[in-house]
């Protein structure tokens, strides 16, 4: 007994001098596990490179800095549980997400009066001219109000995709065929390599792959509906987002319903895709080998950060190439009149991606200043392109062309799908698609794709579930329907 | 876990003789007994901060809608959005499924303690018990992730199915029709060493007269398993079969990690449900609602298990 | 007791049958761990040569020693304390009369029906109020108060089932509660104890949910986070690694198999859990 009060007593002195410690040292919640980072052999570029660039600022302004790795398995959850009980360390460095931000923005530093002051890292005359776009555009992926800055963080200053489809050139070359320009090009594509017992695509469809495939397809055939909803509320700066509370007003008005012939043809559309092209297991496939790169399949969707990690793997043993979501055409659905466009990449690129907030509970730590010099050092221009050289994509200009850039063609090949077509501003128009958590629509694509139900049942379930969350969102979130729009003219 | 017949003793108040007495005599017994009260202290006091006190933190936030930080008052609203949920009987359905195969597959264990126990050879009953119990070194996650590929498409399952003369190209987990099933299936052939062994002993604490009396009727094998040894271990069968309503009532850790549910809503249960509602939407008071309605129902069929137990036994 | 030794034969068959498939998952553990991603990819279930010991490695220097340390002092304190709490709880269920004994031995058995992720969001608050966080407090307390139904219960069957001459003999000798407790029933029920506390030590040793959510630090994570963490790269995830650090993660629980074993199966096979 008395080892264990002894014990006890040695333990709260650790903790005690934790604390006492802790005023010289500015505490970072760090996305994935830094030990990876330290060592330099981490699968993530983007990530490893900020984590030096921290050290860097770290040993400049002799801070400590202690790193908190968050492994990826459930860390919204943790990082939303520690927001609201304000148990967040002082900087956060993760992917901003809409799933715990709606409702706890008062929980952050609102980083938007900083933005028209100067960088005194940078050589501009405010902060916000540092950033090779503006920043804001990618921040509405999350809802946040229009022109207030919550993130800030580090970007590929170029006209980039995140997102391409990843091919094998040597089996394309084998099987006679070409780079597919448009979505129907892409389906016949897949039917010629199916003809030859070769699996086109993968897809998890218990991962996010899904959702990487399918939002480019949802988000281009609801641009009536996102233009009805937009007209509707009086935005008129597009690009924005459409919010949750514009959705539940969608749902409640049928502008967004279960019958309407956009999300339907969005569903026929996806299901062409899952038929002709994706892996016949895609519903559960095995997530422990990657299928591309063990040749099960001809083709992938992933991002720039895995043209790192083929180009190095000891197990790619054929030549890849890439090119971009192609966009879907008259060619393919009647009900694509309005110009689609791509929704990966583009101007945010890398601003949404590797991002920092700063809990409100920095400020009442009095790390605020110390907090906000370190995402100044992080996002100037100088510091940007230090970070974007240690990246697997070259930095380009976004006046100039990827072949002016890089001249072997077997890179040009791989970074095809990166900047072409090249982007422009008009970046498709964020938060539009299903808006329940859980994916309903998802889920019941699954159902409907392996023939359970019919596109009708599909439209009917789906509009069961939105109403649904139209009705529990109103009052989780207590908005006033009375300030709402007019429901629209039919 | 539980000696739960002794709790119902407890609950009735059979062993409570003070029961009458007056207040003043009640004072002086809690007075006479301080010591086991301080005893008891730790215990209880922690299972009321640790345990009871955020249970009913749930509780009150169940009728709120509540994202842990803002509760305003619903009223009924979770619970009645979660009884119009029109998946909500195919997920009970599913959960119903899975409580009578887990009650089923109580059998596994109880076979494999019988063999052992009727092995002549107490070195061999020995070295099976061990070999039983060796599994539980490994950590329970990587099961989850043997499992997943033993059920895909190219995975363990097939390998042997087409070893065997069989072209199987079922993705177990990814068929609305056979998602359950594999869930179900998983950790075949269900023989967990806790199970195994409180059967077995069981079938130890069966007097040896019982049997040479039974031998002398002549009885064969079967009927001195059924009408002996068996009604032996009822005590035990009936444990087992609270703690897997408990357990099976709650869980969706399967669901969750295997199949997410899906595919569609094919291996959905309530409990993943109150997990999605924590972790996707954070509507604590929606999930908490869930929450208490699950407590509901495993307090149903204990209390039910009870009272057939009682009667069985008059 | 009289078997036919075809029956004998028959057991044997079956035995082996059916406890070898349940302990080639556990082989497929470490066969896996010993292969390369591209021997995984071709012949995934039976051992192959080399054994590619990288993964091990790999996985040692992902700072496994610091986690299995810290899950060693978590394992040990939890044990050690929910046992000894739960001893003393079911010795005074198990043999005193006293007003109330209903109601509370009530709170402990209404436990066993409470899910819980429904407590864990108010928990965390809780232990966040209490400054806990970010010290190994944070997960012993909630570990050894109020999570000891299910080893109450058991114990306290247990300790019923021991004559009470033995303690009227040591009652007429004076002997206080001290001396009944821990001279004559712990004693006689080592074997019971021993298998709690391995199930127990098996519980904390898995752990996963809670121990990452209030331990931030790394220095202060357990291994069945560094497991987590061994899985949680980007790009594409390496089994053989994750079966290697799986491999290592379960040594203190092999140890604790080759030492503990026979008091866990005698504790089990005394038949305290039954209706």
């Amino acid at each position: 007994m008395r080892k264990l009060a002894f014990l006890t007593c040695l333990m709260l002195l650790v903790v005690s001098f934790g604390v006492a410690s802790a005023q010289e040292t500015l505490t970072i919640s760090f996305w994935g596990n830094v030990q990876e980072y330290a060592e330099g052999n981490s699968d993530n570029a983007a990530w490893e490179a900020s984590y030096n660039l921290i050290n860097q600022w770290a040993e400049e302004k002799g801070v400590a800095v202690e790193f908190i790795s968050q492994p990826i398995d459930g860390i919204y959850d943790r990082i939303r549980t520690q927001l609201i009980s304000g148990t967040l360390p002082d900087v956060v460095a993760m992917y901003p997400s809409n799933s715990f931000l709606t409702g706890n923005l008062d929980l952050l530093v609102n980083l938007t009066p900083y933005m028209s002051q100067p960088n005194p890292y940078g050589s501009f005359d405010t902060w916000s001219e540092e950033f090779w776009y503006d920043q804001s555009v990618g921040l509405r992926d999350t809802a946040i109000p229009a022109g207030e800055v919550y993130f800030v963080g580090n970007s590929l200053p170029s006209n980039i995709g995140q997102l391409v489809i990843f091919y094998n050139t040597e089996v394309f070359a084998e099987a006679g065929l070409e780079r597919p320009d448009t979505f129907a090009d892409l389906l016949t594509t897949c039917d010629a390599l199916n003809a030859q017992g070769i699996t086109p695509m993968f897809n998890d469809g218990t991962g996010p792959f899904f959702g990487w495939y399918t939002l480019p397809i949802v988000e281009g055939l609801y641009a009536p509906i996102t233009t009805q909803i937009l007209s509707a509320w009086g935005v008129e700066d597009a690009p924005f987002a459409v919010t949750g509370e514009m959705l539940a007003w969608a749902v409640q008005n049928g502008v967004l319903s279960g019958s309407n012939e956009y999300v339907l043809e969005s569903a026929r559309i996806m299901n062409e895709l899952a038929t002709r092209c994706w892996n016949t297991d895609w519903q559960a496939p095995d997530t422990s080998v990657d299928y591309f790169l063990t040749n099960r399949t001809a083709m992938t969707i992933n991002g720039f950060w895995m043209l790192g990690l083929y180009g190095n793997s000891e197990d790619m043993n054929f030549d890849f190439g890439t090119f971009a979501f192609p966009l879907i055409t008259e060619e393919s659905t009647p009900l694509a009149t309005l110009p689609f466009v791509r929704r990966w990449g583009g101007v945010e690129g890398g601003e949404i991606g590797n991002s920092y907030m700063i809990p409100a509970t920095t400020e009442a730590n009095g790390k605020l200043d110390l907090a906000i010099d370190l995402l100044q050092y992080l996002t100037a221009r100088t510091t940007n392109d230090a970070w974007c050289a240690t990246q697997p994509m070259p930095c380009i200009p976004k006046d100039q062309s990827v072949d002016e850039v890089v001249t072997d063609p077997v890179q040009q090949t791989q970074l095809f799908g990166f900047y072409n077509p090249t982007m422009s501003n008009d970046t498709a128009i964020r938060g539009i698609g299903d808006p329940t958590p859980d994916g309903v629509f998802n889920r019941l694509f699954m159902t409907y794709n392996s023939g359970t139900i019919t596109l009708e049942e599909l439209g009917e379930q789906v509009q069961t579930e939105w109403e649904r969350w139209a009705e529990r969102a109103i009052i989780d979130n207590g908005w006033d329907t009375s300030t709402w729009p007019a429901a629209p003219a039919s | 876990m539980s000696n739960f017949s002794v709790a119902q003793a407890d609950l009735d108040g059979k062993d409570v003789p003070a029961r009458s007495a007056s207040r003043s005599s009640l004072l002086r017994a809690i007075w006479k007994n301080r010591i086991l009260y301080l005893l008891l202290s730790p215990t209880i006091i922690g299972m009321i901060v640790f345990q009871y006190y955020p249970a009913l933190t749930a509780f009150w936030g169940s009728f709120h809608s509540w994202d842990g930080r803002r509760a305003r008052f619903v009223g009924l609203f979770n619970y009645e959005f979660f009884l119009e949920d029109p998946r909500l009987l195919q997920s009970w359905v599913n959960i119903f499924l899975l409580l009578i195969f887990n009650l089923a597959s109580l059998a596994m264990p109880l076979l494999i303690a019988y063999l052992i126990y009727r092995l002549p050879n107490a070195a061999h009953r020995y070295w099976y018990r061990v070999l039983v119990v060796l599994p539980i070194i490994a950590p329970g996650f990587v099961f989850i992730v043997l499992w997943r590929w033993l059920f895909s498409l190219d995975g363990g399952i097939n390998i042997i199915l087409r070893a065997l003369g069989v072209d199987s190209q079922v993705v177990w987990l990814g068929n609305a029709d056979t998602a359950l099933g594999s869930i179900m299936f998983m950790g075949f052939p269900w023989i967990e060493a806790f199970t195994v062994l409180i059967f077995l002993a069981g079938f130890i604490a069966i007097p040896s007269e019982m049997l040479d009396a039974a031998a002398v009727d002549g009885a064969t094998g079967w009927q001195r398993f059924f009408r002996i040894e068996l009604p032996q271990v009822q005590g035990q069968l009936k444990v087992l079969v609270i703690l897997t309503f408990i357990g099976t009532v709650q869980d969706f850790g399967r669901a969750l990690f295997m199949t997410r549910g899906g595919p569609g809503y094919a291996t959905m249960v309530p409990g993943l449900r109150m997990y999605n509602a924590f972790t996707q939407e954070n509507a604590y008071g929606y999930a908490s609602a869930i929450g208490v309605i699950l407590f509901i129902v495993i307090l149903v069929l204990t209390l039910i298990n009870q009272r057939l137990i009682r009667s069985t036994e008059q | 007791m009289h078997t036919s030794r075809i029956f004998t034969y028959i057991s044997h068959g079956l035995l082996l049958i059916l406890i070898g498939i349940a302990l080639f998952q556990v082989a497929l553990l470490f066969i896996m761990s010993g292969k390369s991603p591209a021997e995984i990819a071709t012949n995934p279930m039976l051992p192959s040569l080399p054994i590619e010991w990288e993964n091990y490695v790999t996985a040692w220097n992902m700072g496994i020693r610091g986690y299995l340390t810290n899950s060693i002092i978590l394992s040990v304190s939890i044990v050690f304390g929910d046992i000894l709490l739960s001893v003393i709880a079911a010795y005074v269920f198990a043999r005193y009369q006293f007003p109330g004994k209903r109601l509370l031995f009530g709170l402990v058995l209404a436990l066993m029906m409470v899910p819980g992720i429904l407590t864990l969001v108010p928990r965390y608050l809780l232990i966040r109020d209490l400054r806990l966080l970010d010290t190994l407090w944070a997960v012993i307390l909630p570990s050894v108060l109020g999570s000891n139904a299910f080893q109450i219960i058991v114990l306290r069957t247990f300790f019923q089932s021991l004559p009470e001459e033995l303690f009227e003999a040591a009652r007429i000798d004076g002997a206080g509660h001290r001396v009944l407790l821990f001279n004559i029933t712990l004693p006689l029920s080592t074997a019971i104890i021993s298998s709690m506390a391995i199930l127990r030590f098996n519980g904390a040793w898995n752990d996963l949910i809670w121990p990452l959510l209030v331990l931030n630090r790394d220095e202060l994570r357990p291994i069945s986070v560094g497991l987590v963490m061994l899985s949680s790269g980007a790009g594409a995830p390496e089994i053989g690694v994750q079966m290697a650090g799986s491999v290592i993660a379960s040594i203190p629980m092999i140890v604790i198999f080759i030492v503990g074993m026979r008091s866990f199966i005698d504790g089990l096979s005394v038949g305290a859990i039954k209706l």
